[in-house]
C-alpha cells in the first residue's frame, strides 16, 4: 500500500450553476470508519461523488491513493462504491451482479468473490433470484456485496442503511466494524446522526458544503465545549437553594425546573462542575445525579450547523 | 421527557375560497403551455421553441420589411409575392419541428414523474385532464400556425394604397387563415398527444412522433410512383396531411387531384378520430 | 478493448427493451414496402430502380440512422438514468474500452434488427434477381453508416440530457432536408457517406458525395473519434 492517504481533498469546491454543493473543502481521511454528516442538501452526497470519480472538482483536486480517480481508473480496483438509489441491473440476479462487478475489478475467481460477498450481506440463499424482485434493503444489500467482492482498501457507501430493517442495520454495521478494523478505509454518509455515531468513530461534518468540523466525536465535543450545554441535576427536596445559589453566583445562565429535576443552562461546563458540590453543601442539598443533556453527535451537530448558518447558500 | 404536546397535523378541511373546477382546469391548461414553452426550464429547454417560432414568422417579417424599405411601385408586386395560401407550405418543417418538440412536453413528465395521480386526486378529471392537455397543445401551436399569416394579413392591410379597400378585397381571407392554422394546430396537437401518452419518456415521444410523420411519408412517396394505382398511397404522407389540408381551405390553390383535397382532407380527418381514441384509451378510467 | 462481460450485459439490456420491439417494427417498414411492392407492382416498372429506391431513400438515412441513435443513445443513456453507470465506471477499465464496448454492443443489436430487414426487403422486391453484390454493398453501406451513429449516439448521451431529440433533429433535418438541397451540407451527413457506398451498387439521383474508399475512412474516422469523445466525456462529465 501506497503512503499516500486513502482520501485526500485539497481546497475542493463543486458548484452546480448558482448553487454551491461543496465549497473549499479540505482534508486527508485514513484508516478505520469515517462518517460523512450533514443534513439532506449539505452535500454529503456530491463529496461522495467527487471521492468516487463520478464528476469533477470545479476548484481543487480530489485524490485517491495519490491519484486522480478520474484520469487514473486503475485505482479502482482499490475501491468499492455504493452509489445512492441507482439499484443495479434488475434483469441481473444478486450472483450475476457481484460477480460482474468482480470480473470487471479484475478478480482472479470471480464467482468464489460473489459468493463470498453475498454470504457477507446474508444474501446467499437468493443469489440465484433477479435483483429486479428484490425489495429495497434486499437491493442495497446487493449493492453493498458488489462493493466488497474485490476485497477493497476504500469503501465509499452513500446512505447504505436506508431501507434496511434494525436486524439488518445492526449486521450491515458490524460489517462495517469490522472492515475499519482490518485497516481499510470506509466513508459512510448519513444524515441519520445516531447511526453515524454507532457507524463511525470519526467523522467529518457538513454544513452546507463546508466542511465546520472533522475527528474523532468525542475530540469535536471538546472542541466546541465553549457552546452552552444544559446540565440535568437531580436533586433532594426541591433543589430551589441550590439553583439560587448557583444563579446568584453566576454559574448558570438559566434554570428549568420540572418534576423533581432541574435543568441548568451553562456557558462554563468547568466552572459549573467545581462549583456545584461546594454549593451543594452549603445550601445542604443533596444531589442525587448530574447528567449531560443533549452531549450526543445530534446536539452537537445542531449546535455546528445554527453556527454555520449564513455559510454557503 | 419533560412535558409533551401533540401537535395535530393531521388532515385538515381547507376553509379559504375555492375557486372550482374550471379554475384548476386553467390553472393546468396555463401552466402546461408555458412549461412547453420552456417556461420554468433551462435557458435549453426555451432556445427551441423560442427560435422555431422567430423562423415561423420570418417570411411574414422578410416580405413586411422588403415593403417597407422599398418604394410602393415594388411594393405592390411583393403584395402578392407571398399568398396566405403558400405560407403553411412554406413554414411547414418548422411548424412541424415545432409541433415534435413541444407537444411531448405535455403528457410524458406527468406519467414518467408519477404526477398523473395527484392529477387526479384533484378536481381536475381523466377527460377534464385530457380536454386541457389538448387545449394547452393547440394554444403554442396557434402560435405559429395563425400568428405569422396573421401578421402578414396586418401588414399588407398597413401598406396597401387603401388599406380599407384591401380588408374589403380580402375580408375572406381572415377566416381562412385562422381556418387554416387551427386545423394544422388540431392535426399536430392530437397526433402528437396520441403518440405521447403512450410512453413515459419524452425522448421517444419526440422520436416516434417524428418516425410517424416522416416515414410513411418516405414510404408512400416511393410506392405510389411503383405499383399499379398507387397513386393513392402519397395520402401516407403524414408530414404532408395537414399543410393539403390546410391549402384546401383556399379556393386559390388549384386541386391537384390525385390525390385529391378531399381525401387529404378525409386522411386529416380520420388521423384526428384515431388519435382521439388512443387518448381515450389510454386515460380511461380504470388505470393511470 | 472491448469488455466483453459489459459487451454483453449491454446486448441483453437493449434486446430486453420492449423499445427494441417497436424499433423491430421500424425496422420491418422497408421490408413491408417491398412486400406492397411484390405484391403490386406497376407493369414494366423497375425492380432495381424500386429497391435502389428503397434502399436510398428509406433504409440508409431514415430507418438504419432512427434505429442506430436510439440503440446508441440507449446503450448509454439508459445506464446513466438508471445510475447503473456507477457500477461500470467505478471499475479499473479504461475508459475508452467502456465506451468501445458501449459502441460495439449497440452497433450488434442494430445490425440484428437492420441486416434481416435488408436482406428480405431484397428478395421481395428483386424478385429473385437478387445477385450478392446488391445486397453487399447496402449492407455495408449501412453497417459502417450505424457504426459512426451509434458512435455519435453513445458520445451525445454523455454530452447532453437530451441525445435523442438532437440525434433525431439531426438525422431528419439536417440530413434529411437541409443537406438533400444544400450539397455542401451534405458533406456533414453521415447516411450521405453511407449512400456513396451503397451508390456503388445503387446509383441514385444526385452523384455521391465522395468515392467509396473515402466513405469508408471518414466513417470509420467518425466512429473512432466520437468514442475518443465519449472516453473523454465519460472522465469529465457529471454522470
Amino acid at each position: 500500500m501506497s503512503d499516500a492517504p486513502a482520501i485526500e481533498f485539497a481546497g475542493v469546491s463543486r458548484w452546480y450553476g448558482d448553487t454551491v454543493a461543496v465549497a473549499d473543502v479540505s482534508f486527508a481521511v485514513g484508516p478505520g470508519v469515517t462518517g460523512l454528516l450533514g443534513h439532506n442538501g449539505a452535500g454529503k452526497s456530491t463529496t461522495l461523488k467527487l471521492c468516487a470519480g463520478f464528476t469533477s472538482p470545479s476548484a481543487g483536486a480530489v485524490r485517491i491513493f495519490g491519484v486522480e480517480p478520474r484520469r487514473n481508473p486503475a485505482v479502482y480496483e482499490r475501491v468499492g462504491v455504493v452509489p445512492d438509489q441507482s439499484p443495479p441491473w434488475p434483469f441481473l440476479t444478486a450472483q450475476e451482479v457481484v460477480e460482474l462487478c468482480a470480473r470487471l475489478h479484475r478478480v482472479a475467481d470471480p464467482a468464489a468473490a460473489a459468493d463470498r460477498a453475498l454470504e457477507t450481506v446474508g444474501l446467499d440463499d437468493v443469489a440465484g433470484r433477479k435483483v429486479g424482485g428484490f425489495s429495497h434493503g434486499m437491493r442495497q444489500r446487493v449493492k453493498l456485496a458488489q462493493a466488497l467482492a474485490h476485497d477493497p482498501d476504500l469503501l465509499l457507501l452513500d446512505e447504505p442503511l436506508n431501507g434496511l430493517d434494525p436486524a439488518q442495520r445492526r449486521e450491515i454495521i458490524a460489517v462495517l466494524h469490522r472492515l475499519g478494523d482490518e485497516g481499510r478505509t470506509v466513508i459512510v454518509s448519513s444524515h441519520v446522526l445516531h447511526e453515524v455515531e454507532r457507524m463511525a468513530p470519526q467523522v467529518l461534518v457538513l454544513v452546507s458544503g463546508h466542511l465546520v468540523a472533522e475527528g474523532q466525536t468525542s475530540a469535536i465535543r471538546q472542541l466546541i465545549s465553549e457552546r452552552p450545554r444544559t446540565v440535568r441535576v437531580a436533586a433532594g427536596g426541591d433543589g430551589r437553594a441550590l439553583a439560587g445559589a448557583l444563579v446568584d453566583g453566576g454559574v448558570v445562565d438559566a434554570v428549568r425546573f420540572d418534576d423533581g429535576t432541574m435543568e441548568f443552562e451553562t456557558g462554563d461546563v468547568e466552572r459549573f462542575s467545581r462549583a456545584l458540590p461546594a454549593l451543594a453543601r452549603t445550601t445542604d442539598t443533596l444531589v442525587r445525579r448530574v447528567e449531560p443533556v443533549g452531549d450526543d453527535l445530534e446536539s452537537v451537530y445542531a449546535y455546528l450547523h445554527e453556527r454555520a448558518r449564513g455559510a454557503g447558500r | 421527557m419533560i412535558e409533551g404536546k401533540v401537535h395535530d397535523v393531521r388532515f385538515h378541511r381547507y376553509d379559504g375560497p375555492r375557486n372550482g373546477r374550471l379554475a384548476a382546469l386553467w390553472s393546468m391548461i396555463r401552466w402546461s403551455t408555458l412549461r412547453a414553452l420552456g417556461a420554468k426550464r433551462g435557458w435549453k429547454a426555451k432556445v427551441i421553441p423560442i427560435a422555431l417560432t422567430l423562423v415561423a414568422f420570418f417570411p411574414a417579417l422578410i416580405v413586411l420589411g422588403l415593403r417597407a424599405l422599398f418604394a410602393s411601385s415594388i411594393s405592390d408586386n411583393l403584395a402578392t409575392v407571398l399568398p396566405y395560401s403558400d405560407y403553411a407550405g412554406i413554414v411547414g418543417l418548422v411548424i412541424l419541428v415545432f409541433a415534435v418538440v413541444v407537444t411531448p412536453e405535455l403528457l410524458c413528465p406527468d406519467r414518467r414523474d408519477g404526477t398523473l395521480a395527484l392529477y387526479f386526486a384533484t378536481a381536475i378529471s381523466r377527460t377534464d385532464y385530457v380536454l386541457g392537455k389538448v387545449l394547452a397543445a393547440l394554444l403554442p401551436l396557434l402560435l405559429v400556425t395563425v400568428l405569422p399569416p396573421a401578421i402578414l394579413y396586418a401588414g399588407n392591410v398597413l401598406f396597401a394604397t387603401h388599406p380599407l379597400g384591401y380588408v374589403q378585397e380580402h375580408t375572406h381571407d381572415i377566416p381562412r387563415i385562422a381556418a387554416a392554422g387551427i386545423a394544422m394546430a388540431l392535426y399536430f396537437a392530437f397526433v402528437g398527444l396520441a403518440i405521447s401518452s403512450l410512453t413515459g419518456r419524452r425522448a421517444f415521444a419526440v422520436g416516434g412522433y417524428l418516425a410517424f410523420l416522416i416515414v410513411p411519408t418516405i414510404v408512400g412517396g416511393i410506392l405510389s410512383n411503383n405499383i399499379e394505382h398507387g397513386e393513392n398511397l402519397r395520402l401516407m404522407a403524414f408530414a404532408a396531411v395537414p399543410i393539403h389540408t390546410a391549402e384546401a381551405l383556399y379556393p386559390v390553390a388549384p386541386d391537384s387531384g390525385d390525390p385529391s383535397n378531399t381525401a387529404w382532407v378525409l386522411v386529416w380527418l380520420g388521423l384526428i378520430a384515431v388519435s382521439a381514441l388512443v387518448l381515450v384509451w389510454r386515460f380511461r378510467g380504470d388505470e393511470a | 478493448m472491448i469488455v466483453w462481460p459489459v459487451y454483453r450485459l449491454t446486448l441483453r439490456a437493449l434486446l430486453l427493451q420492449r423499445r427494441t420491439i417497436l424499433l423491430g417494427l421500424l425496422a420491418a417498414a422497408p421490408v413491408l414496402m417491398a412486400l406492397v411492392y411484390a405484391v403490386a407492382a406497376k407493369a414494366g416498372a423497375h425492380h432495381f430502380r424500386f429497391y435502389s429506391h428503397l434502399v436510398q431513400e428509406l433504409f440508409v438515412p431514415t430507418i438504419a440512422a432512427v434505429v442506430a441513435l436510439v440503440i446508441g443513445v440507449s446503450a448509454i443513456g439508459d445506464e446513466r438514468e438508471d445510475g447503473t453507470i456507477y457500477y461500470l465506471v467505478a471499475t479499473p477499465q479504461s475508459r475508452l474500452g467502456l465506451i468501445a464496448t458501449k459502441i460495439a454492443a449497440a452497433w450488434t443489436a442494430t445490425l440484428v434488427l437492420l441486416v434481416p430487414s435488408l436482406v428480405i426487403s431484397a428478395l421481395l422486391a428483386l424478385e429473385g434477381e437478387v445477385d450478392p453484390s446488391s445486397i453487399l454493398w447496402p449492407a455495408a453501406g449501412v453497417a459502417l453508416a450505424t457504426l459512426a451513429y451509434c458512435g455519435v449516439a453513445a458520445w451525445l448521451s454523455l454530452r447532453t440530457r437530451r441525445p435523442i431529440v438532437i440525434g433525431v433533429l439531426y438525422v431528419l433535418l439536417w440530413e434529411g432536408s437541409i443537406a438533400t438541397f444544400a450539397a455542401s451540407a451534405s458533406k456533414l451527413s453521415i447516411a450521405a457517406y453511407g449512400r456513396a457506398l451503397v451508390a456503388e451498387r445503387l446509383p441514385e439521383a444526385a452523384a455521391p458525395v465522395v468515392g467509396p474508399a473515402p466513405a469508408v475512412v471518414i466513417l470509420a474516422a467518425v466512429a473512432a473519434i466520437t468514442c475518443w469523445l465519449g472516453a473523454r466525456a465519460l472522465a469529465r462529465v457529471e454522470l
